[in-house]
């Protein structure tokens, strides 16, 4: 949290979760670090006890409308459809913290805000890879998207798109580095041609913004009239944007 | 065929075309003949939209100004045209709306209701509390056990009442209120229905008080009993699982508990026969303390971490805000700390359901991060649970339905 300046925290701080989840994470990381696994096992049996923490998870299989090589074998759909223990807990805390902290702010590692544990590590790819296939899917049947392309950003719908692109391409890149080990060659083949096409579109997003901003800052500079909250929320789209391709 | 012809035949089409379209609207028009075209207007463009958006205070101006415009002859129009568009009547609309912004403790302004208007909803309201109360009455069973996963349960059990309770609370000053609303320019007969319904009122927050008492007394018992069973476990089990729910039966019980014998020291809480048995609140302080001396500081702590963090994980994955269809909370909280804390909250715990279920899947935002970037845009439609009432003083029924939730794909 003592990464986060304080013009993030402001504007993040309103997301419903936001506050929860990165809580909830502080508490569960001095856990991981703390704990033995005999404890971690025991804490796991609570949780499944209680259908309250139940994760349904593969949500893209509904989403998905081509063939894909990381789809979920149907082999293996029944048994993963659901988490119900404390890793699944965990996992999705950190799913979508890490999202809102890619959205919102510039934190540089978003998706490994805190560290990582082998107690959670298989889930939490799974839910990534989940919620990348998710957005890649959404993104591709979305009949909207071309014509955002196309529209002035003075129409927030570009700023929304572009982080919406933002939040897709950070949990997509945390995905394939996390499950590098794991994946075939022609699925990382396939995560590679979705970062491509992800990143056309935002390209094309980021450039509009930019001379958004530049033309407002000339009728600014010339009329003395202040920045908006919209425009500090185009900068601080690009400062996240910035933040992805730097790594 | 001559071009000729083919002018003269293409003519009379289109005067057939425009003679039928003519028709057409003369009937459209002929339906809603005693609705004027601002009416028309308002309901179609205004009203229905707000209510497939659930948006309760843009419903109830709008039911009201229409209401309080129009005769009740020229509101079964009114209420056909709603009809066809999916929505309720106009009073159901006003009704509903009303009562969903006093559950949410609504303090905002509105358009004052006209009498008839009070007069149904203090009807929907009284008969909701009334409903309410007997349904937390038929869950409190009275149970105990010398289980931790059971004992838990039933906390949890007791837990829901409390909440309920304090929400037909609520219910029931709104409805006191209500009833107060500009009484003294009521004539005799009206003046007579509100005082009837205050009263009615005032017997349900007696009812609410005694109910409540109640619960918590039977929340103390199993706390106490949960602190001696926690006690034995830490004393004589090695197992992990046992000794971690017991070791944060100390943080959490304890201090509850003594609260509560120091409250029926001063008197604010009347002493029941059950909680009179000499020396109980010694006895439980005593197992508190042997319970944080057994457990050991670092089980102690990792105990209240796993707890508190599941706590905020729940808020996290079921908490609602009051702006973004529940995904935002107020922008004060990006500077205050008390509206960042702030969430509505499911007064039941709830288990989730497949997302194939769809619309009614729950949570039915099964993952913020599908809707988050919605923010700057501002459409981030809402789904609500809308309770349909047919809008008789005699026989009330209840059918309930939703809006959908547009999907993020």
């Amino acid at each position: 949290m003592g990464q986060l300046t304080p013009e993030d925290t402001r504007r993040v701080l309103q997301l419903v979760g936001f506050y929860e989840y990165g809580n909830a994470l502080f508490n569960f990381n001095h856990l991981l670090k703390n704990s033995t696994d005999e404890e971690l096992e025991a804490m796991d049996n609570i949780v499944r006890r209680r259908p309250e923490f139940t994760v349904y998870t593969n949500l893209s299989d509904a989403i998905q409308t081509g063939p894909s090589s990381l789809s979920t074998s149907a082999r293996y759909r029944n048994e993963s459809e659901r988490f119900t223990g404390f890793r699944g807990v965990i996992a999705l805390a950190r799913t979508e913290f890490g999202a809102m902290l890619a959205g919102f702010t510039d934190a540089p590692q978003p998706f490994q805000f805190l560290p990582l544990h082998p107690f959670d590590a298989e889930e939490y790819q799974q839910l990534l890879l989940d919620g990348a296939r998710s957005h890649y899917w959404a993104l591709l049947k979305d009949p909207r998207l071309k014509k955002v392309t196309t529209t002035s950003p003075e129409n927030p719908i570009v700023l929304a798109y572009s982080r919406r692109l933002v939040v897709a391409r950070s949990m997509l890149s945390a995905a394939t580095r996390l499950g590098r080990a794991r994946y075939k060659n022609v699925q990382m083949r396939e995560l590679m041609s979705w970062k491509e096409s992800l990143d056309d579109v935002q390209h094309v997003l980021v450039g509009n913004i930019q001379l958004f901003l530049r033309d407002l800052s000339e009728i600014s500079a010339q009329t003395r009239t202040n920045s908006t909250k919209y425009t500090d929320a185009c900068q601080a789209m690009l400062r996240a944007e910035r933040r992805m391709n730097s790594r | 065929m001559k071009v000729e012809h083919v002018t003269r035949r293409w003519w009379r089409f289109q005067i057939c075309t425009c003679v039928f379209a003519i028709t057409i609207g003369i009937q459209s028009g002929s339906l809603y003949a005693k609705v004027s075209p601002t009416q028309l207007r308002s309901i179609r463009f205004e009203l229905v939209p707000a209510y497939f958006d659930g948006d309760s205070v843009k419903i109830a101006n709008l039911a009201t100004h229409l209401i309080r415009s129009s005769s009740r002859d020229d509101r079964k129009e009114m209420d056909k045209l709603l009809q066809r568009e999916g929505a309720l009547s106009l009073t159901e609309l006003s009704v509903e709306s009303r009562l969903q912004l006093i559950r949410s403790g609504f303090s905002g302004e509105l358009s004052a209701p006209t009498e008839e208007e009070i007069g149904l909803l203090l009807e929907a309201v009284a008969e909701e509390v009334q409903r309410e109360i007997d349904d937390v009455v038929k869950s409190m069973r009275g149970e105990n056990s010398s289980d931790l996963h059971e004992l838990e349960d039933l906390l949890w059990q007791t837990h829901v009442a409390k909440n309920r309770l304090s929400s037909v609370r609520e219910l029931a000053n709104g409805g006191q209120q209500m009833a107060a609303f500009k009484r003294a320019r009521l004539n005799e007969k009206d003046g007579a229905e509100r005082d009837k319904a205050k009263d009615v009122f005032q017997h349900a927050l007696v009812r609410i008080a005694e109910v409540r008492q109640k619960n918590d007394e039977h929340a103390i018992l199993l706390r106490i009993q949960r602190i001696a069973v926690a006690e034995k476990v830490l004393q004589l089990s090695a197992d992990a699982e046992q000794r971690l729910m017991a070791a944060w039966v100390g943080d959490s019980d304890g201090p509850i508990v003594q609260r509560y014998f120091q409250l029926i020291d001063r008197g604010t809480i009347p002493r029941s026969e059950k909680l009179s048995i000499p020396g109980m609140a010694e006895s439980a302080a005593a197992n508190v303390a042997e319970i944080q001396s057994i457990a050991g500081p670092e089980l102690l702590e990792k105990s209240r971490k796993f707890h508190v963090g599941l706590h905020w994980w729940l808020r996290g994955r079921y908490g609602s805000g009051p702006h973004g269809a529940g995904m935002l909370k107020d922008p004060i909280a990006m500077t205050s700390g008390e509206k960042l804390f702030a969430l509505y909250m499911p007064t039941e715990m709830p288990t989730p359901t497949s997302p194939d279920d769809g619309d009614y899947a729950i949570p039915q935002v099964d993952r913020r991060h599908h809707y988050i970037w919605m923010f700057e845009y501002r459409r981030l439609f809402r789904s609500e649970s809308t309770t349909r009432r047919v809008a008789d003083r005699k026989n009330i029924k209840k059918v309930t339905s939703r809006t959908k939730l547009p999907k993020f794909y």
